[in-house]
């Protein structure tokens, strides 16, 4: 399978012309018909009348909404014009930006996002856009870092694998982004453990399932480490990945909570885009 | 394109037609086919029949021997069946545990798993417990596709014309994208909205555009149909699929809740018990 539908968000953050053409040369690269998104913000739950009777200030602020999403999608315009994208779709929609996205993640292959900054959330943008898609938009997510591109996907890719249907998932997300990377590393923190045959060794057997389907794919066994998120960015840095691919929340989140947990932890220091699904 | 394909290996009286299905699917995408076999003893077992005080304390080298050997026999007939229906590439694998939990685990390293229908009236004497309902255990607990064959299945090809259900859930959704590489082959596609007017909420104003369009740029021959009727989504799409010759019937798992689905009956059951074809179900 191919993406040939890509979803990206569209806002007036700094990260997003950078973010929407990364997403225009993947839609370039897959053939595929890219949709730029933006949302205004304001609830589809208001009826449109509360709004008209809602007095001045609150008809000032939801027209600066609105301005907002639409500069936001002029900006997609100017890239997608510049990267020559055959197939392109604006969208403004009057909804909250998680919901608002998750229903139109449905209907593609990929969605394009970025890093939220946790320092400031704002309506236009929730701290946890990325967190909220995957765990409600049932696609996957590709999760662009705060600190800018430029992106190189055709380079290294990492293969966070435990095992888990979360993991499984985020690698069949991944196949089309993987066979076009240079090489790809599968990454498991069991390199102390001992397994009785290759027929049950989940880093060989990921290997093989991958080179089956056409990546270049290799293992690399690490023992178990305290602060895996850590040490997956180190691998990262060590390999000049420029992908990294994992299941997201395979723990719950009460307990992610309380003993801190991978998914968060790479979220928030993430140095490189990372692809997760749930 | 599926490129690994495991199928379950146990021997039974339903293994042909679901070899036939995986042979066949294996050679028209020249895909690695698996074929998983297990002991059938879990550590649950062992710790069972070893936890009473001076009980016996079975050695698992020797003492399993016998259910290794009946395994490797089964296998055994699994590559030979496999090299008779003329699959190219196929390899045999024994995990020391019951089946379910053979298959969710090959089904990690796998685009989809091919196991058969239960049977409707279980033989006597009836199959255990952790036996039964296989598919949708797999198709539940496992990020992977199943293909669900009918007993009566012989070498026809899974594709023609194609039965997709959906109702705009998450389920229906993972089953159509897992099922892509089978739609794209297909003739035509008949996307099936069954009483679409019901759940107006999952769908957009035009019920079945959105998803139409979704796979039209996938290169799918895609057809909305939508069917008004008083009987069940499971009957519904299951006449469907009779009256246009399907090959094929896709359809999501499980996205009502199991009690919904035990007080009203479900689509997933009615499917999973009596789909005329073979059906590809996801969660």
């Amino acid at each position: 399978m191919d993406y040939k539908t890509i979803l990206v968000h569209a806002d007036v953050d700094p990260g997003a012309p950078e973010r929407i053409r990364l997403a225009a040369r993947l839609a370039r690269a897959f053939d595929a018909h890219l949709v730029g998104s933006a949302l205004t913000g304001i609830s589809r739950f208001i009826p449109p009348q509360v709004i008209a009777e809602g007095g001045p200030a609150l008809a000032g602020c939801c027209a600066a909404m609105r301005r907002n999403a639409a500069e936001a999608l002029q900006g997609f315009a100017r890239v997608v014009g510049e990267e020559a994208v055959a197939s392109t779709e604006e969208r403004l929609i009057d909804d909250d930006v998680d919901g608002g996205m998750a229903l139109q993640a449905r209907y593609c292959d990929l969605v394009v996002v970025g890093q939220s900054d946790p320092g400031m959330p704002t309506a236009a943008r929730p701290s946890d856009l990325p967190e909220y898609l995957m765990l409600n938009g049932g696609r996957p997510v590709l999760v662009l870092p705060r600190a800018g591109g430029p992106y190189d996907l055709q380079g290294e890719a990492l293969v966070a694998w435990d095992g888990s249907v979360e993991a499984t998932r985020a690698v069949s997300g991944a196949l089309p982004l993987l066979r076009a990377a240079r090489g790809a590393t599968v990454l498991t923190f069991d390199g102390d453990q001992s397994w009785p045959s290759a027929a049950t060794d989940p880093c060989s057997l990921m290997v093989e399932y991958l080179r089956r389907q056409g990546v270049d794919a290799r293992m690399g066994r690490r023992p178990d480490a305290r602060r895996i998120a850590g040490e997956m960015l180190a691998e990262a840095a060590a390999t000049q990945a420029g992908l990294l691919v994992m299941g997201g929340y395979g723990h719950t989140r009460f307990r992610e909570l309380l003993l801190g947990g991978v998914t968060a932890d790479i979220l928030q220091a993430m140095t490189l885009p990372v692809l997760l699904a749930h | 394109m599926y490129k690994t394909i495991v199928v379950h290996v146990d021997g039974g009286p339903e293994q042909d037609s679901r070899l036939r299905a995986a042979a066949w699917l294996a050679g028209d995408h020249g895909a690695h086919l698996v074929g998983s076999a297990a002991t059938g003893t879990t550590w649950l077992d062992y710790a069972l029949l070893t936890g009473s005080m001076g009980a016996p304390v079975p050695d698992p080298a020797s003492d399993f021997q016998g259910l290794r050997n009946a395994a490797e026999a089964r296998l055994e007939m699994f590559r030979h069946d496999a090299a008779r229906l003329g699959v190219a590439s196929f390899e045999a694998r024994l995990v020391e545990d019951d089946a379910r939990y053979a298959l969710l685990l090959q089904s990690r390293y796998a685009d989809l798993v091919v196991l058969s229908q239960d049977p409707a009236n279980p033989p006597a004497p009836a199959l255990p417990a952790r036996m039964r309902h296989l598919p949708e255990h797999v198709a539940l607990h496992g990020a992977r596709p199943v293909l669900v064959v009918p007993p009566a299945y012989r070498d026809a090809p899974i594709g023609g014309t194609v039965v997709a259900g959906w109702d705009g859930s998450m389920q229906a959704m993972r089953a159509i994208a897992a099922a892509l590489p089978l739609l794209q082959r297909a003739d035509s596609v008949k996307l099936a909205l069954v009483n679409p007017d019901a759940l107006s909420a999952l769908h957009g104003e035009q019920p079945g555009a959105d998803m139409a369009l979704y796979l039209a740029r996938h290169g799918v021959a895609v057809e909305v149909v939508l069917e008004r009727t008083g009987s069940t989504a499971g009957h519904a799409l299951a006449a469907l699929a009779g009256d246009c010759g399907a090959g094929l019937m896709v359809a999501g798992a499980y996205g009502h809740s199991r009690y919904r689905e035990w007080v009203l009956g479900g689509a997933t059951r009615e499917l999973l018990e009596r789909a005329p074809v073979p059906l590809l179900i996801a969660h």
